[in-house]
Parts: structure tokens; sequence; C-alpha cells
């Protein structure tokens, strides 16, 4: 007899439950879930109202640091070399996204496939399937760019997974366990798409039918509770609310840039994508040094009230282009993307010191946290 | 399509198989009966979607296996929304025999034990192997490869068992 029969003798002595208990198990999970949707609701209007009456128009909220803050390490992509830190890991296939948690590397690879690197070891988590029609190559330009997206703080990654073309699920995975906390099927009718857009730690937001011509404010908003699985239309007040209440220390406050309401309010963000002049000291959009750009005259602030703008590196070349805020390593220091037509610049920038350094000088074309490929548009 | 009397023979027909595969994977049965439990009750609740899914036993294993994989047991996040499953019926005498061949499985690395229980405990082709774990067909033959060399170094002391390794 070999081993393997011995192990297949096992099963002769275990007793299954009476699959009607795990019918009610079932029942009570459905129950818990509609429960929770209830408390959820309630918990948002509560917040909402004390946010609102806390707050005022203008979101003067200071949000206090986490007592131990997590440290993350400085990401890209090159090809199929991810540098992560210190570490580097080589991947199958080139990297075509990657997003980062307190654990270490989610990435995508070209052939569809999605990962999970801690700098040792390597694991796949899933994979992306057939999209199917209405995907095109130009959706990314209305939200960020890719499948695969983590907050800046924790360890949650999120990504869409197709079982089926046109017939997206998303998935949300813990890397500090290893296991997957939700996966539901986005609720769309045929012919209609969503991408996931962001993420807090109460909710994934999707873009529903995105459409590059508009504005990702613009968009058909749809919040999933990972809790409940329930999927929510939702407006662009509702995100505003919803982010302001969520905020955490990792998040930059935002005035006047031409984007979400015309209001003259602060609101939050997380600042993943943000647009950033680069050493524009003589003009465009006013700003000096490496700060927030916007279509408006724009203010940002750390959730300190500190302006968010920093000294450029010594000696840094003068650019016309743009650069990118692209990830937090820690609730005080930020990383800024700088695509050069030679190389790329990722720029480490300082909350207290408002100072910057060059972190990493990489190729053209590498691929940035919540970023995507790098591309020199100045 | 499964329906709900599908889905009844399913879970008794599958059932112990199932958590004997898992169990091979994760080294620990309580966690094998949990993953699998789990699985069908997620089954369950997703009942319009299983009954669309070609093959509900490869679905209810990589869910189950999903579960129990890199932690092998469920997060407190997930414990916090979730009832318990109704957990093991009974004993179960795993004896020294049992633990020698976990011992030499749990010794090869995450991606050859997959490889190595899909495709000899779960009896799949190499190609349904390859489907399941989401790599090249190659991959799933060089793990196997690697695998068989390595379990017959760890189970040597048994001989008949190398060879019927070597033979499976």
């Amino acid at each position: 007899m070999s081993e393997l029969d011995v192990l297949r003798r096992i099963g002769d002595q275990i007793v299954p439950p009476p699959l009607e208990a795990l019918r009610e198990t079932a029942r009570r999970r459905d129950r818990r879930a509609r429960v929770a949707t209830s408390l959820a609701v309630a918990a948002i209007v509560v917040a909402t109202a004390a946010t609102t009456a806390y707050l005022g128009r203008d979101s003067d909220r200071r949000i206090e640091p986490a007592p131990a803050p997590t440290v993350r390490l400085l990401t890209y992509a090159d090809a199929s070399t991810i540098h992560f830190g210190e570490h580097t890991v080589e991947a199958d296939a080139p990297v075509v996204e990657l997003d980062v948690t307190d654990d270490g590397v989610g990435f995508r690879t070209d052939d569809g496939r999605i990962w999970f690197t801690d700098g040792s070891t390597t694991d796949q988590l899933g994979a992306l399937g057939e999209t199917g029609p209405g995907y095109g190559d130009t959706w990314p330009l209305t939200s960020r760019p890719g499948w695969l997206l983590s907050p800046n703080a924790g360890s949650r990654l999120v990504w869409f997974e197709f079982p089926a073309p046109g017939e997206p699920e998303v998935v949300v995975y813990d890397t500090d366990t290893g296991q997957e906390v939700a996966r539901d099927t986005v609720a769309l009718q045929p012919g209609h798409t969503a991408v996931p857009a962001l993420l807090s730690d109460r909710f994934v937001y999707l873009i529903k039918d995105p459409n590059p011509e508009e504005m990702p404010e613009d968009q058909a908003l749809v919040r999933y509770d990972p809790a409940t699985g329930e999927q929510t239309r939702i407006t662009e007040q509702d995100l505003i609310r919803d982010l302001d209440a969520d905020a955490a220390v990792r998040s930059i406050r935002l005035k006047g840039d031409g984007r979400w309401d015309s209001s003259d309010a602060f609101h939050y963000s997380d600042g993943m994508g943000q647009q950033m002049a680069l050493n524009l000291r003589n003009g465009v959009a006013g700003v000096d040094g490496v700060a927030p750009v916007g279509s408006g005259d724009m203010r940002a602030e750390d959730v300190s009230g500190r302006t968010f703008a920093f000294e450029p590196p010594q000696d840094y070349p003068d650019k016309t282009g743009v650069a990118w805020l692209v990830q937090w390593l820690d609730d005080q220091t930020v990383v800024v993307l700088s695509p050069l037509p030679q190389r790329t610049d990722l720029i480490v920038c300082h909350l207290e010191s408002k100072t910057c350094g060059v972190g990493a000088s990489a190729p053209t074309g590498i691929v940035a946290p919540d970023f995507g490929k790098s591309e020199s548009i100045g | 399509m499964p329906t709900a009397m599908d889905l009844d023979e399913l879970y008794h027909a599958s059932y112990r198989r199932l958590v004997v595969q898992i169990y091979a994977i994760c080294g620990d049965l309580a966690a094998a009966e949990d993953a699998v439990q789990d699985a069908f009750v997620t089954a369950l609740r997703k009942e319009s979607q299983f009954a669309r899914v070609s093959n509900p036993e490869a679905w209810v294993r990589t869910v189950a296996l999903n579960g129990v994989r890199h932690g092998w047991r469920h997060a407190s996040v997930v414990r916090r929304y979730q009832a318990k499953v109704p957990g093991p019926q009974g004993s179960v005498d795993v004896g020294p025999e049992h633990v020698a061949i976990v011992a030499a499985l749990e010794e090869l690395d995450a991606g050859q034990r997959e490889a190595v229980v899909l495709h000899y405990l779960a009896d799949l082709a190499v190609a349904d192997v390859a489907a399941q774990l989401g790599v090249p067909e190659g991959t799933v033959k060089s793990r196997l490869a690697r695998a068989r060399d390595r379990l017959a170094d760890l189970l040597d002391d048994t001989g008949d068992d190398k060879e019927e390794l070597r033979h499976v």
C-alpha cells in the first residue's frame, strides 16, 4: 500500500457534519451580513452628521498619528525585476502593475497572473482572466492604472478577476494572514463594465462604465463593502463624505484643485497619483518646490495642517514636466515619481523637514506603485 | 448546472476526499475540515453563482485551498463577520503512518506539495492541475518530478514506498 493510499484511508474515518448544519451557518452569515449592512448605514449617517458638525464645511479635523506607524519600502519594478527596498525579486514575466502593503508587494505580470511577494517568497494569488469586450486600452486614463490596489497603510490588497469575460469579481485579500477576506461578483448588466478606483479601510470604490473623456469625479461610482458584499451606487458627495470620515494619517487635504466639488473646502485624498510640480520656481501654477498642482489655484496640506510642499533635492535639474505622488513610506515620508527623458527618479520627501532627496534613479519605463508605467511627458 | 439536490450529492460524495486532500496540503486535519466546510458554506450562500460552475468539486476545492493557503487558519478579520461552521464531527485516529507522509509532504515547497496532492490524491490530470494552480503544464511536470525525488528521499526508510512513488 502506498503512503498516499494510507492518507486516503483517513477519509473513511471522517464524518461530515449534516449539510443542514452548514445551511444554517450560511443563513446565519447572510443574516449577519444584513445586520452589518444596517449598522454600516447607520454608522455612515452618524459619522456624516458628526463629521459635518465637527469639521464644519472646511474639514478642519486633525488626525493624530498612529502610535506604531508602519514603514514601507521604496518599491518599483523594472521589467520583471521588482525592487523592494534592499530586496530584489525576479518575477516570472514582466510586471505591468504593482502596489504595496505593510507586508510586501502585490503585482500583476503581463500574462495576467496576480502575485504577492514579501521579498523572500512569492506566491500566486490569482489571475486577471479575459476581461472581455468594453475594456479598452484607454480606460485607465479615467482612474488608476490597473486592476490591483492597496491602501497607504495596512495589509489589504484588492484586485479584479474575470472568471468569464465581462463578468468581473472583486477580490479582497489580507497579506498579513494570507487569507482571502471577500470575493464577490461585481453587479453589472450585460454590456456594462467596471474598474477598481480606490480603497479605504472600509470600502472599495469602483467606477462603472468608465469614460476616458470624463473626469473621475464625473463617472458613475459604486461603493463595495467587503464585510457585507453590498454594492451601492453613490454620488460624488457620498464619496467625499466617506473619504473625509475615513481619512487616515497618510492622507492629504486638497482645496481648489478644480476637481471634486466647486466649494472652497478642503477634502481628504489618499494622495496616490496626485500630480506634482517639481522645482518649477518661476511659476507654473504658482508652485514653488515640490508640491501638488491642479487645474485650479490649489492648496494642499498634510493632516496636521502643514502645507504639503517641499524643497526639491539639491542641484536637481529644472524640468518642465510633471511628477506624481506614488507612495507613502511612513506617516511622514512620501515618494514622488519624476519621469525624465533619460531616467526615472524616485524622490523621497519628508513632511517634517520639508526636504527631498533622490531615493532611487531607475531606467525609463519603470512600473511604480499605484501609478503603472512611468513615461516622461514633460 | 448543480441544483440543490446536486449540491447535497456533491457534499456527501466529495467531503471526505476534499478534507483528505486539503489535510495533505496544510498538515492540520481540523483546519482542513474547517476549510472544506467553509467552502461548502460559501457554495450555499452563492448557490446561483455556484449553479453556473462547470466543475463544482474543483470549485469547492479551490475555495478550500484558498482558505488554507499561506496562513492555514482563517483570520480574525474574517471570523468577525462570519458565524462559525460546525467543526470536526468526531475524532479521527491519525496514526504514525499518516504523520510520516504528511511530515514528508510538509518538507516540499508549497507549489510542489499542491501539485502532488492534486495529481496523486485528487487524481487530476497534469493539465487540470495546471489549470487549477494557474501555471503552465511544464511547471506542474517539473514540480511533480522534483517532488517525487524529494519524497522518495524523505521516505527512504520505507523502501517499498520509494519505488511506489516513482511509479505512481
